[in-house]
């Protein structure tokens, strides 16, 4: 996703219409649907991982729950889906940088992952996906008795 | 030069801010009703977002609560931080009639054409010999 600009860069937009007759024309040039088949947007991750297991996490703002599949196969994470503009068919498009339509990532996963008991949640656009460590790669802790003196 | 120094050796200037800010990622369309300006703000509650509408200016301000410490990721493909974003929106539009909502981390800002901007239709009378 187009978030790692700093927002020093920033400049207000001016929505004149002369500027908007620009945009139009440069966006028109993006290849129609029916050219040849578009490689699915992949979005972006961050992974973190401790003893107990990963944390994957994607941002896919305005996909519904429904329009996401999370998988695992021969040890690969697969995160696809699609998103929908939702917007009136009637608008005119002046300016595009959200993804549009489907999305797809794939993750090798490391050897550790208990695949059986993999489980996601999506929150405010944000999916995270636990991906639990089997139990026999953890870390032991070994509980230390107090021994009271008798 | 001298002011460089200066500034190195001052500690509030040599650290920026802890948190660094994102423009998010917008779609801009115009309908005959007006503009709509669509943002992605992942990880923004709706009651925490901010949408000013000031000198021409409509601008939005989206904080992102904090998920867990930016050192713990092993993997960083994407920053996260708050969102802002501002547009100066033509006259041809009324950004203080401007409307927001936002579902599922995706903000929608419906600005209307302005008053004196749209169209008068006047009803043509059939003429009585």
């Amino acid at each position: 996703m187009n978030r790692l600009i700093p927002s020093t860069l920033f400049r207000p937009i001016p929505l004149t219409q002369d500027f908007e007759r620009l945009l139009q024309d440069f966006w028109s040039q993006v290849p129609a649907g029916d050219a040849a088949p578009v490689a699915p947007f992949q979005p972006a991750v961050n992974i973190r991982g401790d003893a107990e297991g990963y944390e994957v996490e994607l941002e896919l703002p305005g996909v519904a729950l429904a329009d996401i599949e999370v998988a695992v196969e021969q040890r690969e994470l697969i995160v696809r889906g699609e998103r929908k503009a939702g917007v009136d068919s009637g608008a005119k498009w002046q300016r595009r940088e959200r993804f549009h339509g489907r999305f797809e990532r794939r993750l090798r996963l490391p050897a550790d992952v208990d695949a059986q008991r993999v489980d996601a949640r999506l929150e405010l656009g944000v999916l995270t996906i636990a991906l639990p460590k089997l139990e026999q790669s953890k870390p032991r802790r070994i509980q230390v008795q107090t021994v009271q003196p008798s | 030069m001298q002011s460089d120094a200066s500034c190195l050796s001052d500690s509030s200037c040599a650290q920026p801010s802890a948190r660094q800010e994102f423009l998010p990622a917008v779609d801009i369309a115009t309908t005959p009703e007006g503009l709509t300006i669509v943002a992605d703000l992942p990880g923004v509650a709706p009651s925490d977002i901010e949408v000013e509408f000031e000198s021409g200016v409509l601008s939005l301000r989206g904080p992102v609560a904090s998920r867990g410490a930016a050192s713990s990721w092993s993997r960083r493909e994407y920053g996260v931080g708050d969102f802002r974003r501002s547009f100066q929106i033509g006259e041809s539009y009324d950004g203080s009639k401007a409307r927001a909502e936002s579902r599922d981390g995706v903000l929608w800002i419906r600005v209307p054409v302005a008053e004196t901007q749209r169209a008068r239709r006047v009803s043509v009378q059939v003429g009585q010999n």
